[in-house]
């Protein structure tokens, strides 16, 4: 962790616990400006008591994706590394998340694709867990990073 | 045009095209607070232009998951009386950078309707409460280049 890594670093069957973070109704307001998504199921207290699916306002799942993905992507590429997101296969939310509730991922590499001179594609499967250790997200992310030049 | 769709009122086949939003360099720093960090390719203009592949900011891609979730409850199910959930991904693609100032909208195509739903949301009802729509959501830019393909699931209120 804080090291500047390279496609070549990574192994399949490597695995990463990232930190944790605590997610706020401040954070889903935040997200709410950047997103233009402010429906009431984020928002509205009273609305979400009456639902007993959820109770009271959940977090985003979309917020929660753009957290883990700075999970990872500070842990491979502190001074710059290129990457990009290809993108996720398979992404299923399993509980809700609310403000107040802390998560923290594990990674594991699952595979590696070269794709030019330039960059390879990594694979991860991302389990991302409660602050009671329950699976609240599990996803397949992929993630181009930048190859070391050849010497 | 009806404001409040249930499960029932929707098509397979249908298309939906939601209105659009800029994106602004004041979205990458807020949405940097709400993830703790960034990466220079989204605040760092001299890095991105060292890089032929970049050359100026770009928003951050997951951001626009947010966005096409703002978009699906402002177009696809507008209104508040009938209750809509996002329900997971079978696949995302970013397909183009997304630049700082670019315009972006989405276009809904409605692909699968399930009437039974597999979930992890708590209540005895709530399995009876939804049918399952899965939409092929494609995010064009401003020069009706699609930059970002999701197919994803929501979950959506039964009228009976």
């Amino acid at each position: 962790m804080g090291a500047t890594r390279y496609y070549e670093d990574f192994s399949i069957g490597d695995t990463e616990l990232s930190r944790s973070r605590q997610l706020d109704a401040a954070d889903i307001r935040m997200f709410g400006a950047c997103s233009s998504l402010n429906h009431r199921i984020h928002t509205d207290a009273l609305y979400c008591a009456k639902l007993e699916e959820l109770g009271k306002p959940v977090v985003p799942y979309s917020l929660l994706l753009n957290v883990i993905d700075a999970f990872f992507a500070q842990s491979i590429s502190p001074d710059g590394v290129p990457t990009f997101h290809y993108g996720y296969d398979k992404v299923e939310f399993r509980k809700p998340v609310y403000p107040g509730d802390s998560i923290y991922t594990k990674f594991e590499i699952t595979g590696k694709t070269e794709k030019n001179e330039n960059f390879g594609i990594l694979t991860l499967n991302a389990t991302t867990y409660n602050q009671n250790g329950e699976v609240v997200i599990f996803h397949v992310d992929k993630l181009y990073v930048g190859r070391k030049k050849a010497a | 045009m009806n404001s409040n769709r249930y499960f029932e009122a929707f098509e397979k086949g249908e298309k939906i095209r939601s209105t659009g939003r800029q994106m602004t360099d004041a979205d990458t720093r807020l949405l940097m607070g709400v993830i703790s960090g960034s990466h220079p390719l989204h605040v760092d203009p001299d890095y991105c232009a060292s890089r032929p592949d970049v050359g100026r900011p770009i928003i951050q891609g997951s951001l626009v998951l947010g966005v096409m979730d703002a978009f699906f409850f402002e177009s696809v199910c507008p209104g508040n009386q009938v209750l809509a959930l996002v329900d997971g991904y079978e696949k995302i693609r970013f397909i183009k950078p997304i630049y700082v100032g670019d315009v972006l909208h989405a276009e809904f195509e409605v692909v699968e309707k399930d009437e039974e739903t597999r979930h992890g949301l708590p209540g005895e009802q709530a399995g009876k409460r939804f049918g399952r729509l899965t939409c092929g959501v494609t995010v064009y830019n401003q020069e009706e280049v699609p930059v970002v393909y999701a197919l994803e699931h929501y979950l959506v209120e039964k009228e009976a």
